[in-house]
């Protein structure tokens, strides 16, 4: 019988990719449609729209298949995932100590990607660069890749009560840096 | 709680009834508060109204695919049916098939020096048939009948037996129709169906089996798509038979079944892919490709036999480039290849009949601007009830940013099908 692997759920998805190769390549593909767009967002806003963003962004799946093959216990796919990801991303900050380049930012956004609002979201971008990494991260695990409190909380070893107030903050500090950007673009509106 | 967080609850749907009343209360008389809320709302809906920023390019998912030695399925290869064994293989097989006879009709039957549109395999039957002299031509339309114009044709003729038409009836009744059929002196033959050959023990009973058919519609409708090369290949049969019995059956007479060009649909409807190449190189490759790209269909109208117009619609990309100077007097060059429908009109002309050129205008509109392209290629008439079409193209797309102008052109090949 022909299934429909996108109708299977995480936990069932991550079982199938344990058998036999033809069926594992169809989970593991499955699986990385519904979360390769939530890993990347989140690389590439912490690292930016660099090289290595694309590998730290393979790297990530690279690393969940084999961690599957090798027997490895996922409870929360997408929390794990993002925390694959979030690892990769803190050692190569910690080696670099790399900051994104808005010239490359630029370069990038420009070149594949054209999009409605792009002024404000350019300016949002730049906004999270000026944030304390704790901050920045906490926004979007919440507001880019929609992670729930909970689960924000357990990528960043928060209590529940500690993951929302971090948010929040990101929040109103993003409002704050954003305040007189935003007051421009009305201007010029 | 403050104001911002009773908005940032609000949005994020955990405020309680309580929280939205003080909430609303505070909203009521406070334009700074009302401004706040819908900044948040701005900001935080920038990154979905923006999302396809954050797709993982092209490349990095093939990356990651091929690292782990997989190939990832597009969306039709994510189609359950098409997971099957039977359908992967049986497919390409099915395509190629269709390609080599594709090919074979091009290069082995359209190119016959005698090439005529309509009736390209009779003429060479005419020229290798066995002489005719003294053989005896009936011809037979829909109805059964012998052919008024044959008649007035063997009248004028010089002819051994009353009951038959001379060779040159018989030459001007195989020009006039699409289907022959092969009667010997003491055994009737003439073509089924299918093709294939049939005898009969008389005259009479080959006459009611056309009477049959004419009287069947499903019958009738395969008669009339008998193609030409089960003509041709009819033909051969029968040499090869009297060449093993030293032609000791004469032919004597020939029978034809009219078929009637008239009764040709005017709509025709055509599918067409086109890889297509810019003449400005980029590696920009689209976030998300469609998987009906560089494909159209039309529909068209056929004013006359060579003369046709209609509707086109079309996906593809295009690569565009552009400039706008920043804030700051920065020329910033914006390149994108976006995926583009075009919906718009085609005329095509059918512009020499004995090569069939086929020639395409269309005029069509999509949301960036106004899409040009011209298309020269050969229609080739196919042993299937599908035509073929291929050739090249070139196209070019209008669009305009910030009030200036620009143009993008690029050039292709494209290969389609007639459906009808």
């Amino acid at each position: 019988m022909l299934k429909n692997y996108k109708t299977y759920s995480d936990s069932e998805l991550v079982e199938l990719m344990k058998g036999k190769r033809k069926v594992s390549d169809k989970a593991f593909e499955t699986i990385f449609d519904r979360y390769s767009y939530n890993v990347n967002a989140y690389v590439r806003t912490v690292i930016g729209f660099t090289s290595e963003a694309e590998d730290i962004f393979q790297e990530t799946f690279i690393r969940f298949y084999n961690n599957v093959k090798n027997g490895s216990e996922i409870t929360n796919l997408q929390s794990y995932l993002i925390k694959i990801a979030r690892n990769m991303c803190l050692n190569y900050r910690r080696d670099k100590k790399n900051k994104v380049e808005v010239e490359d930012y630029h370069k990038i956004v420009n070149e594949e990607n054209f999009y409605a609002n792009q002024e404000l979201l350019e300016i949002v971008m730049r906004s999270l660069d000026l944030m304390d990494d704790k901050y920045k991260e906490a926004f979007i695990l919440k507001k880019i890749d929609g992670l729930k409190f909970e689960e924000v909380a357990q990528v960043l070893d928060l209590t529940l009560e500690g993951a929302k107030t971090r948010v929040n903050r990101a929040r109103i500090k993003l409002l704050e840096i954003l305040e007189p950007y935003i007051k421009d673009l009305e201007f010029k509106e | 709680m403050n104001i911002n967080e009773l908005i940032l609850e609000f949005i994020d749907g955990t405020s309680t009834p309580e929280m939205d009343k003080s909430l609303f209360e505070q909203l009521a008389g406070n334009e700074v508060a009302q401004q706040k809320m819908k900044k948040i709302m701005e900001v935080e809906n920038t990154f979905t109204s923006n999302n396809a920023i954050f797709q993982p390019s092209a490349e990095s998912v093939n990356q990651v695919f091929s690292k782990l030695g997989m190939k990832k399925a597009g969306f039709f290869g994510s189609l359950p049916f098409l997971q099957s064994n039977f359908v992967r293989f049986s497919l390409p097989a099915v395509l190629t098939t269709l390609t080599l006879v594709f090919l074979y009709n091009y290069f082995f039957i359209g190119n016959d020096s005698n090439f005529d549109k309509d009736y390209k395999v009779l003429t060479t039957v005419i020229k290798d048939i066995p002489d005719l002299n003294n053989k005896f031509v009936n011809s037979f339309n829909n109805d059964g009948l012998v052919n008024d114009e044959l008649k007035a044709n063997s009248n004028k003729s010089n002819t051994n037996n009353n009951n038959g038409y001379d060779k040159n009836a018989y030459q001007n009744s195989i020009k006039q129709n699409n289907i022959v059929k092969y009667v010997y002196k003491d055994k009737f033959v003439g073509l089924d169906s299918d093709g294939k050959m049939v005898s009969f023990s008389s005259e009479k009973e080959l006459l009611n089996f056309y009477n049959n058919l004419k009287n069947n519609d499903d019958n009738q409708v395969v008669i009339n798509s008998i193609s030409e090369s089960n003509i041709l290949s009819s033909y051969n049969y029968i040499d090869k038979y009297d060449a093993i019995n030293n032609y000791q059956y004469d032919l004597n007479k020939i029978i034809i079944n009219r078929q009637d060009d008239e009764s040709n649909s005017k709509l025709s409807m055509s599918l067409m892919l086109s890889p297509t190449f810019n003449f400005k190189s980029n590696p920009i490759q689209p976030n998300k490709l469609s998987e009906f790209n560089n494909l159209s269909a039309n529909l068209i109208y056929n004013i006359s036999e060579d003369f046709g117009l209609g509707l086109e619609i079309q996906q593809e990309t295009f690569l565009q480039s552009f400039t706008e100077n920043d804030n700051f007097e920065r020329t910033i060059i914006y390149t994108q290849r976006p995926n583009f429908t075009n919906i718009g009109f085609a005329i095509n002309y059918s512009v020499l009949d004995k090569i069939n050129l086929y020639g395409a205008i269309g005029t069509n509109t999509n949301f960036s601007g106004l899409y040009n392209r011209i298309r020269i290629g050969r229609e080739i008439n196919s042993v299937f009830p599908t035509d073929f079409i291929f050739g090249l193209e070139f196209s070019t797309l209008h669009f305009t940013f910030n009030e200036n102008y620009y143009n993008s052109s690029k050039f292709g090949l494209f290969l389609g099908a007639k459906l009808w």
